[in-house]
């Protein structure tokens, strides 16, 4: 008999350890995150009621009745050695662009694809412009641009309404969360509703400079490049590790957020409520890997405090039919392509 | 949604402006427009809720005198001013149906009437065409159902009130008399999710009440299930369905035989209702148009979208159908419409084999959907 996975603690020390949050339709596969320990077979993370169950594939098709989304979505992000929040963001629209999530997800899928084809056109262009038309054939811009495809090149992604490149999508929409959320903690009717709520926003708020911060440093690196013919740029093993890891640190300190802030903006304000008990028990912990990252700004509470706030409040997933679920969880992917 | 008279003028003059310029000021007003509700919240309404199974009650049930109704509110908002002022001013905003703020309101102000009404009315006090000795024993129950109502208003509330639940609000109505244990029963019986178990547990702390008991459950199931031929909506009726398992399930094993009988019967008319349904649905407004979509070029994303919310709300109502039974008759059905996915799969035209599969995965299932799919 297969000996019981120990759950995973409360805070996580590395975020391979919390795993990827991957946009899984079906409602037993809620707030699944996937994580890989080579040489271990890929795991399924999912919150339960008495915490983090870690949980194999081949007991979810028995037991958790994936979606035929599910299915693909699976089957394209098991096989990936390391896998990222990007990588599952590629398999994700892919799946909803064969339209295994309905029509507006594939309609959403489609255009954000292009949106991201666009990014790395100007990307490419900003980088020719700076470092010459020969380096841009060179081993350097290349892996550059598909480091930055995600990112964009720097503070006009920002200033653009809405911002088109991923990573400046997900801290507008985190920033958009934090507004939302404040304002609902200040006019909440309940002490429990105002409770969970500034538990949320505390999360995201500790979440949040982070992430733009790396984003910054590594508009910051680029922008620091020596500029010039191919012969002086920069040499690709001194440069692309840093730009990757930079890049890689944001999109992590964001995964899982853009899809809580997607369910908060769409839910019915009256529903808002019950909404956080949901919310809370997918919240995307800090690991402890994310400390020394950015200088940490001033907190409302440290991250061990914030999650036995949230025990106290009997974080839980609603019971919805499961039709009902999916088809939330659909739109969703047409709102987070 | 109601609209004042001057705003309905309003909103019919911008109707009949020039087509862009009229749809803007519609849009204006309407977007301008307080929301009123259809059942307003008004003091005697919010204060005589508790009150529904007594006022204008049958003959035989203790019953309180609709005339009686606005001098008891006068008497009521002279002694508690600030509370009948506060719910007047909610009373544009809210109705009867905003639960959460009529239990809000409610649980200050029926506690409250009851105690002050709790000695009678003071000297001299009368309803005008009542005379004293039928408005004093209307106003003992009034105030005794007030002093009881809020775990009532709960019971009456609650998707699938326990044994405890019920028993403890109608042992609290008896400890205050038979009348208002009759008129609590008679106000649970029209509302509660389990009006079989309020009939049995108040016989048997009142066995005097078993014929009337009965007489009403009978009126209040036979009546819900008239409302399944109201439905002309997959999902109204699924939800119907849902509240009828629940108010017709397995009657305790003392009820009367002739309940016993009666429960049998409307849960498989019931449930012959949501399947005759489902299948003239699942047929017309699923299969068919699903065959024309699929001939035709590629769909456009309104028919798929109409397609999937079809095929979801019969999914539902087979969830709710089969709860009251005909099991077989449902998966009889749901094969065939499978079947006839299949074939069009096997040639998929106007929808994708993919848009084919996830029609059959809502209706049936991911396994369901799957097949279409290997």
């Amino acid at each position: 008999m297969p000996q019981p996975v120990p759950r995973p603690p409360a805070r996580p020390a590395l975020f391979a350890e919390r795993g990827c949050a991957v946009p899984f339709t079906a409602p037993l596969l809620a707030g699944a995150r996937l994580r890989r320990q080579s040489p271990e077979p890929a795991e399924l993370l999912l919150p339960g009621p008495g915490g983090t169950e870690v949980v194999a594939w081949d007991a979810c098709l028995a037991r958790r009745a994936p979606s035929l989304h599910d299915r693909q979505l699976w089957a394209r992000i098991s096989q990936q050695e390391r896998p990222t929040p990007a990588l599952i963001r590629a398999a994700a629209r892919e799946v909803a662009w064969l339209g295994y999530a309905g029509r507006p997800a594939q309609a959403a899928a489609l255009t954000a694809q292009r949106q991201q084809e666009a990014v790395r056109d100007v990307v490419r262009e900003a980088l020719a412009k700076a470092f010459g038309e020969e380096a841009a054939a060179g081993a350097l811009l290349g892996p550059m641009v598909a480091i930055l495809a995600q990112a964009g090149v720097g503070h006009d992604q920002l200033a653009q309404s809405p911002p088109t490149a991923a990573i400046p999508q997900g801290i507008v929409a985190l920033q958009a969360f934090c507004a939302s959320i404040a304002a609902f903690a200040q006019s909440a009717p309940g002490q429990a509703e105002r409770r969970a709520a500034s538990i949320a926003l505390s999360a995201a708020r500790m979440t949040l400079p982070k992430a733009d911060a790396c984003l910054a440093a590594l508009w910051a690196a680029v922008a620091e490049l020596p500029p010039g013919p191919a012969r002086q740029a920069p040499q690709p093993a001194e440069v692309l590790p840093k730009l990757a890891a930079l890049a890689a640190r944001a999109e992590w300190l964001l995964d899982g957020w853009p899809m809580l802030g997607a369910l908060w903006a769409s839910a019915d304000p009256a529903e808002r409520g019950v909404l956080l008990a949901e919310m809370l028990s997918m919240l995307p912990v800090l690991p402890r890997e994310a400390e020394g990252w950015a200088e940490d700004p001033p907190q409302d509470a440290p991250w061990d405090t914030l999650l036995r706030a949230r025990d106290a409040v009997l974080p839980g997933l609603p019971e919805m039919p499961a039709g009902m679920w999916m088809a939330r969880h659909e739109a969703l992917r047409a709102l987070v392509p | 949604m109601r609209l004042l008279g001057g705003q309905t003028r309003r909103l019919h003059q911008a109707l009949q402006q020039g087509q862009d310029h009229g749809a803007g000021r519609v849009l204006g007003l309407l977007e301008g427009l307080p929301v009123v509700p259809e059942r307003p919240m008004r003091l005697a309404q919010l204060l005589f809720l508790p009150l529904e199974g007594a006022v204008g009650a049958a003959q035989g049930l203790p019953s309180f005198p609709r005339a009686a109704i606005p001098a008891t509110t006068a008497l009521v908002a002279r002694h508690l001013p600030a509370l009948a002022a506060e719910v007047e001013a909610a009373a544009p905003w809210h109705g009867l149906a905003d639960h959460a703020v009529v239990a809000g309101l409610g649980a200050r102000l029926w506690p409250a009437a009851g105690q002050a009404l709790r000695d009678g009315p003071p000297d001299g006090w009368t309803a005008p065409g009542l005379t004293p000795e039928t408005v004093l024993p209307a106003l003992k129950l009034a105030s005794a159902l007030w002093r009881r109502a809020v775990p009532l208003w709960q019971a009456s509330l609650a998707v699938n009130p326990s044994e405890a639940v019920l028993r403890t609000t109608l042992a609290s109505l008896a400890a205050e008399g038979p009348a208002p244990l009759a008129a609590g029963m008679a106000f649970l019986l029209r509302n509660a999710a389990r009006p079989g178990l309020v009939a049995s547990l108040a016989t048997r702390l009142a066995p005097e009440l078993a014929a009337m008991a009965e007489a009403a459950l009978a009126a209040r199931l036979a009546a819900e299930v008239a409302c399944l031929a109201e439905c002309d909506h997959a999902a109204a009726m699924a939800a119907t369905a849902a509240r009828l398992a629940v108010l017709l399930a397995e009657p305790e094993a003392d009820a009367p035989a002739a309940r016993q009988a009666l429960v049998a019967r409307l849960r498989r008319e019931a449930a012959q209702a949501c399947h005759g349904h489902y299948a003239t649905a699942l047929a017309a407004r699923l299969l068919a148009p699903a065959t024309r979509a699929a001939a035709a070029p590629p769909a456009d994303d309104a028919t798929v979208a109409m397609l999937e919310a079809t095929a979801r709300d019969l999914c539902g109502l087979e969830a709710a159908g089969r709860e009251l039974g005909q099991q077989a008759e449902f998966e009889r059905r749901r094969e065939e419409a499978l079947r006839r996915l299949a074939r069009l799969a096997g040639n998929p035209a106007g929808l994708s084999r993919i848009e084919l599969a996830r029609l059959a995965e809502i209706l049936a299932g991911p396994e369901a959907g799957l097949a279409l799919l290997v």
